[in-house]
């Protein structure tokens, strides 16, 4: 089976007045990768992004609304041309700062059989998911995703075939926790 | 001398000028120049307001090609970023329910 390794960070999150920051060491991996995206889309640049949704109807005006109140994103993802490029020590150092008051990890997958370990965090202010972290880590491939504001979840995943992004047939939702 | 000598000792003869007409002379050049000044000088002022307008049309043409430009990128990244994250989400979920019907 083709082994298939992703890790996406959303990165920067201010916890309890403590913001989350990706290790320096993810940033120079984009060197020893085959493949790299590194994203950083701050407040400024989302609201530019804004200007260029119509939104109206239609695909734009989902992510218009799915983006709006975001204050930041951040995504590094990075394909190796052979495992364990990346430091297991820089990210267990990302994953610890989602122990702060406020987070909490509500999904967690870890595959044995093709090495694969995923984590979804999220932040909650009240009632409100304020924020949004993913850690996709496989031996030869790397992604974090850190999303800084209110994000639903579920309807970030129903972008799936819009956009390119491919839809995963996988039945019934699973329906994250909203309290 | 002959009649033809006569003739033109007669016509390149030096002659005073007319009484008056160094002063008119001078007045017509004066005046010619006055009224071609305001010409000139409005000539000049629309050229320049025309340069200066067209200049300014040309930055805020570029200025607005840059912003589209740099729009479309960050437009492009976001959904980049989300196309990611919507696919790591949609993945974990997968895996989710695979264990669940386990």
């Amino acid at each position: 089976m083709k082994k298939i390794f992703a890790v996406v960070i959303l990165i920067c999150l201010p916890v309890a007045g403590q913001e989350i920051k990706v290790p320096a060491g993810f940033d120079e991996l984009g060197a020893k990768a085959k493949e790299s995206v590194n994203i950083t889309l701050d407040r400024d640049t989302l609201a530019m992004a804004g200007k260029f949704l119509s939104g109206d109807k239609g695909n734009d005006a989902k992510l218009k609304e799915l983006v709006a109140g975001v204050r930041a994103i951040y995504v590094r993802s990075f394909e190796f041309d052979k495992p364990n490029q990346y430091s297991k020590k820089d990210l267990d150092a990302f994953r610890a700062q989602f122990r702060a008051p406020g987070w909490s990890k509500i999904v967690e997958v870890q595959s044995k059989e093709d090495n694969e370990h995923t984590e979804i965090h999220i932040k909650k202010d009240g009632k409100q998911i304020a924020g949004l972290a993913i850690i996709a880590a496989e031996p030869e491939e790397l992604t974090l995703v850190l999303i800084d504001g209110p994000m639903d979840p579920s309807k970030l995943a129903e972008l799936g075939g819009n956009f390119g992004i491919p839809r995963i047939e996988m039945g019934p939702k699973v329906s994250l926790p909203k309290d | 001398m002959s009649p033809l000598e006569d003739a033109l000792r007669e016509a390149l003869a030096r002659r005073e000028p007319p009484a008056g007409f160094d002063q008119r002379l001078m007045s017509r050049i004066a005046s010619e120049g006055d009224r071609s000044r305001p010409h000139n000088r409005h000539t000049r002022r629309w050229a320049l307001a025309a340069a200066v307008l067209l200049a300014g049309l040309g930055l805020q043409q570029a200025h607005r090609q840059r912003e589209i430009h740099r729009g479309e990128v960050a437009k492009q990244r976001l959904v980049t970023a989300l196309e990611i994250a919507s696919s790591k989400l949609q993945h974990a979920q997968k895996r989710v329910l695979e264990i669940a019907d386990r």
